[in-house]
């Protein structure tokens, strides 16, 4: 039932609705009554699609696909909650595909990040990254979501939220490449993660986004990220100390190079040394204001190059083992 | 060592000098209590605070701040730098992070100007910044003003 009155017309901003691509439809539809919107190509104002009354097909996903559509807005004003409960259900939908499951965990993730983002109550911040590390570690414990599926999955657009995603998935591969097991231990990663870059609350918009290069005062500014986040965080006292040593110290480097201290190989956390290397692996695969995403292969071989000097060895060879699975489907 | 009276600032540097120092200067510093010309010289007036460069000795008791992060509770040798109304730089052998607070004894006569009638105070750490191995430049803030 399209709808094509001015009634079902809805603003985008709305804090009621959540952007979901179709793949992630795909999943939700067997169980998720909800109203959808689409954008119109015209006015880029939302319209009533289906609502829950005449819940959406597959056979109405693929067209859509085929159209070049890519995302539906799901109303959350609906019967079935919040974000939260919904990628619960996803979650623990055993007839789901992981790969499935985690792409809808990330569509919601992105949402609910982004609605963080702009709260001034870092409460609300932490609470996100809890609940959504506590799922993300679930399924990549569980061994329900295979690397190179995870791998196919990364958004790459560099927002601040996609890219704290990015960084907390490729640092629970990473942390389970490098032998750590323990789901509680691999949970407390994946919050220190999703946090890592929690102090750019504080940058603004003009600086973060500027196409080209930063002057003195702007690299000044994004450079006193990792202490404001530190700061943040540990004024209200819950991280552990590993977490916030990756908060704080993402951007050091094994030779001294890095920032806010300069530390060099060991003064640097482990855990530390861990996200620096998904950060830069995921800086390097996204777009970013000023530089196209790399292939695979090209941002390996940086990493490799990196790895000489700046980066933890082991664990830039580690990452190399674990996407080398997926490489040369890549390299072409 | 450095607790209660020990008849004024002058007896209190003679105990802070007798500190185990294991602060290691980096060579371009090697003359660094010998830089006379440097002494008193605002080195920064944009701020809201004046900074004077104050070479001086001082020592800092690590307290812990932070649960997650032990500190034994013991003296240490600083070397100061600059100095403002509202906090101080000086040079340390490790590493200190944002929003520790520490006691501090600034026993030169020459810190009188800034602290009053006392030499000890508390600080809070704002930054801090690798120099060499064991050489950490740190910026603290005085958060309060202790009775001698
Ligand atoms: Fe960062
Ligand atoms: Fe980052």
């Amino acid at each position: 039932m399209p709808a094509t009155d001015d009634a079902s017309t809805i603003s985008k901003a709305s804090p009621d609705l959540i952007p979901v691509s179709i793949e992630s439809l795909r999943a939700l539809i067997d169980f998720l009554q909800v109203d959808l919107y689409i954008e119109q190509e015209r006015s880029k104002a939302l319209i009533l699609y289906r609502d829950r009354a005449h819940p959406v097909k597959q056979s109405d996903l693929d067209r859509l696909a085929q159209r070049g559509t890519k995302t539906l807005y799901l109303s959350l004003a609906d019967r079935d909650g919040s974000h939260q409960t919904i990628a619960d259900k996803v979650c623990r939908n055993e007839r789901l595909a992981p790969e499935r499951r985690f792409r809808v965990l990330h569509d919601f993730g992105r949402t609910a990040f982004h609605r963080v983002l702009g709260d001034s109550s870092l409460d609300a911040f932490v609470g996100m990254a809890n609940g959504l590390a506590q799922r993300m570690t679930g399924l990549i414990c569980r061994g329900d979501v295979v690397v190179q599926d995870l791998l196919g999955l990364l958004d790459y657009d560099n927002q601040l939220y996609t890219h704290s995603l990015n960084v907390a998935a490729c640092s629970l591969l990473l942390a389970q490449g490098l032998g750590i097991r323990d789901p509680g231990e691999l949970q407390s990663l994946a919050v220190g993660a999703l946090l890592h870059d929690v102090g750019k609350r504080h940058v603004v918009l003009s600086i973060l986004k500027k196409p080209g290069p930063l002057n003195a005062r702007q690299r000044k500014e994004i450079q006193n990220h990792p202490t404001t986040g530190f700061r943040d965080l540990m004024r209200r006292g819950e991280l552990s100390w590993p977490q916030a040593m990756m908060v704080y110290q993402h951007h050091e480097r094994c030779d001294g190079s890095g920032y806010p201290v300069g530390v060099v190989g060991d003064e640097i956390h482990p855990w530390a040394r861990l996200c620096a290397v998904a950060d830069v692996y995921c800086a390097l695969t996204s777009d970013t204001p000023y530089r196209k995403q790399k292939p695979v292969h090209q941002a390996l071989d940086i990493l490799d190059d990196e790895a000489e000097a700046s980066l933890d060895k082991e664990m830039v060879r580690c990452w190399k083992a674990i996407t080398a699975a997926r490489a040369p489907s890549l390299s072409s | 060592m450095l607790e209660g009276d020990h008849g004024g600032p002058g007896a209190v540097l003679e105990l802070v000098k007798r500190l185990r120092c294991e602060i290691k200067l980096p060579r371009s510093m090697a003359d660094y209590f010998q830089d006379v010309d440097a002494v008193g010289a605002i080195v920064e007036d944009k701020r809201r605070f004046a900074r004077r460069t104050l070479h001086s000795l001082g020592a800092l008791e690590h307290r812990p701040t932070f649960a997650a992060l032990p500190r034994t509770v013991e003296w240490h040798k600083i070397y100061t730098k600059d100095v403002s109304r509202g906090g101080l730089a000086f040079l340390h052998s490790c590493q200190l992070f944002p929003l520790e607070r520490m006691r501090m004894l600034l026993p030169d006569p020459a810190f009188q100007a800034v602290l009053p009638p006392t030499c000890q105070c508390v600080v809070e750490v704002a930054r801090c910044q690798r120099l060499a191995p064991n050489c950490f430049e740190i910026g603290a803030t005085f958060v309060e003003r202790l009775a001698s």
